[in-house]
């Protein structure tokens, strides 16, 4: 044997080993998009460790946020990254009519388990993963020795309740719409679809009593945080935390905004099966439990609900007693696309811009 | 004929040659990219390529929104002017530790995250923040002001990120002024105010010229600041593209606004360079356009019967006064200006360095919010930080990033400068608006067009592909800054040394490098921190396994506002401020060079 075919044959050899030896000790893993921050711990805590634990599979957390252009980016050019994605209920909708989700697969859940996940949360493409909600929040400290606002209507009343106002901005989001008619007299049962004229119409009275207007819910919490604002529409789980470090927060469940979140599975994913477990794990109540206890963000399993403490129970917004009082946003409409091909969600965003720009 | 034409242009060849590497490399990773996206705008309806583009203009959302931002870009480029230029001409004056230190205080707040910025603001200037507690304690107010969540505070904190970016050329400008052409003025009987405008102010235009460029340039491009500063009416039309993009995944939209704006800026960055010969100080280029001559020759004729007028005007008011209380006059103007000079010097750097004390001390919070006065004193956010591996890694990652960005940025962009100042030309004009075209496209348009890109070449989620995007922003920084510095450069010592038989790499290291190295610097400075604080592209091309540090500051600044951030920003400003002592002493080194040359004269 030459030298030559010994280098060459060594250097198969090598080369054999280089591609297998990777493979053979691959585990199986899964990519997820967790979130950041506290929900993101809550998320790595209560769904990721444990599932790592029983399954063996390795997550790979991600904690980016793209949005919608990371997902159109991944399935036009073919190079799914993230298995497991979080997604709005809006982004749902605009991301199954372009075909960029797998169906969920239901088979993986116990008869049981889908009879307590709320019908709502059940799509085809999308399974609920949390309920937050809009809520009118404010400081004790505030309105000690006066009654504070207790109805939208209320809240428009600068003259009868004093104090430093805040309100969610319009963009690309759901929450001032809704409040704007609410304060106006409309009827939950009246409020889709949106009367745009007239929702512009009341948020002409309320503009000038706007202390700050906030968007994330970082920038929301922040503001109560610091006293800047007394009074306002906030997320109910960052009032949660504040009210958790100490702060006396009081928050009024009638005439919230209730809005779902979804767990989705990328089309293409090289991970599907695991991520399609990961999903039915994250669904099951007792980890759903988990979650709740470690952030006031509510189940969509409602067996979840006879693992937890009524007290926490009863603070969530997916509580059977607290959905009574909200109003739930409406997805259907908000994604229902025009003759122009505009969804009603991009209609209003530009009607915020011009309305805001004013 | 034919060899003389091809002689030219051979010659014209090897001259423009230096140019091309930024050039290719511009090409291929901004025009190309951006083109891709850019075409799916054309592409929405077969048979009306214009569609989305009626739409907009048709709209009037856009166009309303565009104006909105010229004019907050415009305002603020004033501002900064108004402020900068008599900032900038007195710190010249200073000279050792003081102008070390001033220099210090001006450059280190331009590190600051403009989201963490953002934030320090609304917590110091709320109705119940710091200034108004203050101010209400001192008897001053009865009621507080509102300072943030207006106009005030749009242009308050647009004034705090660009002040840095004026202030530096003027600077430049000021300090390259021979000292013995204002004495030679006033030794030929001009007054004080003479010598300014026809002399000094003269001189000083191309650093006006360079920090005006660059000022209203990135101000059209910022979003934080006034959509967090100045509430919903202060949305810029780059907050409409991104949300369109980002959130919408709808680029079609987006990349149609973002060539409307790329259009009108062109357009406007034309007109001005034509009548107010804007771009000069990129060199020869601009300033040898035959086409502004008449429109100069006009310009300087209005400029000097106003400025007799002015002259004239006070001479004559001069006359009025009796000799003798001329002088005690001017003395104790003097005395006043001096006084004046130094506080309004010092109240501008405390300005820029304020919400980096409020940082620090919120930074030092041991309750578990970015509050100011702080609860109680601990060092736990530091320890969060410095004690967490993810944090950690993301610093660390971050700077490789901007070490390689500057280096490969200042090779391209040194070149491509040394073309501009030399040489001129339609090609060059063209050349230059190239590269300065990714100062104006929306980051996001850029993003998407790289990550297109970068699939099929395997460059995404990879630290090159990352450098590459970096690169692409920090070019048209390095090359104005460059440009300006070799516009100063005596060529006549490269030759020299060349034709004595020195190589040219030595010549390079001997000849070039020393005596260009403040531009170096503080082109390699200014590279570093956009590199270092860039986050649309890298969101998007980084993958799922590379978080830079503005990555993970944002992610935080998403779900939650604990002082973590605030220790980082102390960490990072900790780390400029270090770089920045370096490039203190690369000056003074600079200096002996210079002095050391001019023995040998």
């Amino acid at each position: 044997m030459s030298k030559d075919r010994l280098a060459s044959c060594l250097g198969c050899i090598a080369l054999a080993l280089a591609l297998a030896w990777p493979a053979a000790g691959r585990a199986e893993e899964v990519v997820v998009a967790v979130g950041t921050g506290d929900w993101g711990q809550a998320n790595i805590a209560a769904y990721v460790e444990p599932f790592e634990r029983e399954t063996g599979i390795r997550v790979i957390r991600h904690e980016g946020s793209g949005g919608l252009a990371q997902l159109r980016l991944q399935q036009e050019s073919r190079s799914v990254e993230i298995d497991v994605w979080n997604l709005s209920t809006s982004w749902i909708k605009i991301a199954v009519g372009n075909n960029w989700l797998q169906r969920i697969d239901y088979s993986l859940y116990t008869p049981e388990q889908l009879a307590k996940i709320y019908p709502a949360s059940k799509l085809e493409y999308g399974v609920g993963s949390l309920y937050y909600s809009i809520v009118m929040s404010y400081s004790v400290d505030a309105f000690k020795g006066r009654a504070a606002p207790a109805t939208w209507a209320e809240f428009w009343d600068a003259q009868k309740f004093p104090g430093r106002r805040t309100l969610r901005n319009g963009v690309l989001g759901g929450g001032v719409w809704e409040i704007a008619l609410l304060a106006d007299g409309v009827t939950p049962d009246k409020l889709y679809p949106i009367d745009l004229p007239r929702a512009i119409r009341s948020l002409d009275r309320i503009r000038p009593h706007i202390t700050a207007w906030w968007r994330d819910g970082s920038d929301g919490q922040q503001l109560f945080a610091d006293r800047i604002v007394d009074i306002g529409p906030a997320f109910n789980g960052r009032i949660g935390n504040l009210q958790k470090q100490g702060m006396d927060l009081r928050m009024e469940w009638n005439g919230g905004i209730l809005i779902q979140d979804f767990w989705a599975v990328a089309a293409g994913a090289r991970n599907s099966a695991a991520a399609q477990k990961f999903i039915a794990f994250a669904l099951r109540a007792d980890r759903q439990a988990d979650f709740a206890r470690r952030i006031p963000y509510g189940p969509t399993n409602a067996g979840a609900f006879d693992l937890l403490d009524p007290a926490i129970g009863e603070q969530l917004p997916s509580h059977p007693k607290n959905i009574e009082r909200q109003i739930v946003l409406n997805d259907e409409w908000y994604s229902a696309v025009d003759a122009s091909g505009k969804s009603n969600l991009q209609r209003l965003n530009e009607a915020w811009a011009r309305w805001s720009a004013r | 004929m034919d060899a003389g034409l091809a002689t030219g242009t051979m010659r014209r060849l090897r001259q423009h040659a230096p140019l091309l590497p930024a050039i290719l490399f511009l090409i291929l990773f901004f025009v190309v990219p951006c083109g891709l996206v850019i075409a799916k705008s054309f592409a929405v309806r077969a048979d009306d390529p214009f569609a989305i583009y009626r739409e907009l203009v048709a709209d009037g959302l856009y166009l309303s929104i565009m104006l909105r931002t010229v004019e907050l870009a415009a305002v603020t480029t004033l501002l900064c002017l108004v402020i900068g230029y008599p900032i900038a001409v007195l710190c010249a004056r200073l000279s050792g530790f003081v102008l070390s230190l001033a220099l210090l205080m001006i450059l280190v707040p331009y590190t600051l995250s403009s989201l963490i910025r953002a934030y320090g603001w609304i917590i110091i200037l709320n109705d119940r923040g710091i200034v108004n507690t203050l101010l209400i304690q001192a008897g001053i107010l009865d009621q507080p002001v509102k300072l943030v969540f207006n106009g005030f505070g749009v242009y308050l904190g647009m004034l705090h990120v660009m002040l840095p970016v004026m202030i530096l050329p003027i600077f430049a400008a000021v300090r390259a002024i021979d000292t013995n052409l204002l004495k030679a003025s006033q030794t030929l009987g001009s007054g004080p105010l003479r010598t300014f405008l026809y002399v000094f102010l003269p001189l000083t235009m191309p650093g006006v010229k360079c920090g005006v460029f660059l000022v209203f340039i990135i101000s059209l491009g910022f979003y934080v600041t006034p959509a967090l500063l100045g509430g919903p009416r202060y949305t810029m039309l780059v907050n409409l593209i991104d949300q369109e993009a980002r959130m919408l995944g709808n680029w079609e939209t987006a990349s149609a606004g973002a060539t409307l704006l790329l259009g009108i800026i062109l357009v406007l960055f034309w007109l001005m360079n034509r009548y107010v010969g804007l771009l000069s100080f990129f060199g020869g280029a601009a300033a040898a356009d035959p086409r502004r001559t008449r429109a100069s020759r006009f310009r300087s004729a209005l400029a000097i019967s106003l400025m007799s007028h002015i002259g004239r005007l006070t001479q004559s008011s001069a006359r009025l006064t009796g000799a003798g209380a001329r002088v005690r006059l001017q003395r104790s103007f003097e005395a006043a200006g001096k006084v004046a000079a130094v506080v309004f010097v010092g109240a501008v750097l405390l300005f820029l360095c304020f919400p980096i004390v409020i940082l620090l001390i919120m930074s030092l919070n041991a309750g578990n919010y970015m509050r100011f006065p702080p609860e109680a004193l601990s060092l736990r956010w530091f320890a969060a930080f410095l004690g967490s591996a993810n944090w950690t890694g993301s610093l660390i990652i971050s700077l490789k990033l901007a070490a390689m960005t500057t280096v490969a940025g200042l090779c391209l962009g040194a070149l491509a400068a040394y073309v501009f100042a030399r040489s001129s030309g339609r090609l060059l004009t063209l050349a230059m608006f190239l590269i300065i075209a990714p100062l104006v496209m929306p980051p996001i348009i850029l993003a998407i067009g790289l990550y297109v890109l970068y699939v099929p070449t395997g460059l995404r989620a990879t630290q090159t592909g990352l450098v590459i995007a970096h690169m692409i922003g920090a070019l048209p920084l390095i090359t104005t800054i460059m440009a300006a510095g070799f516009a100063r450069f005596d060529d006549n010592l490269r030759r020299a040394s060349l034709v004595l038989g020195a190589g040219p790499l030595r010549t390079f290291r001997k000849i070039v490098l020393p005596l260009m190295l403040p531009s170096f610097v503080s082109a390699g400075a200014f590279c570093f921190i956009h590199s270092f604080d860039e986050l649309v592209i890298s969101q998007i091309v980084a993958g799922v396994r590379m978080q830079t540090l503005p990555m993970r500051i944002f992610n935080n600044l998403q779900n939650e506002i604990d002082p973590t951030v605030a220790a980082v920003a102390v960490v990072v400003i900790g780390i400029t401020a270090l770089a920045i002592a370096l490039v203190e002493v690369a000056r003074l080194a600079s200096r002996g060079v210079a002095g050391r040359q001019g023995e040998a004269r």
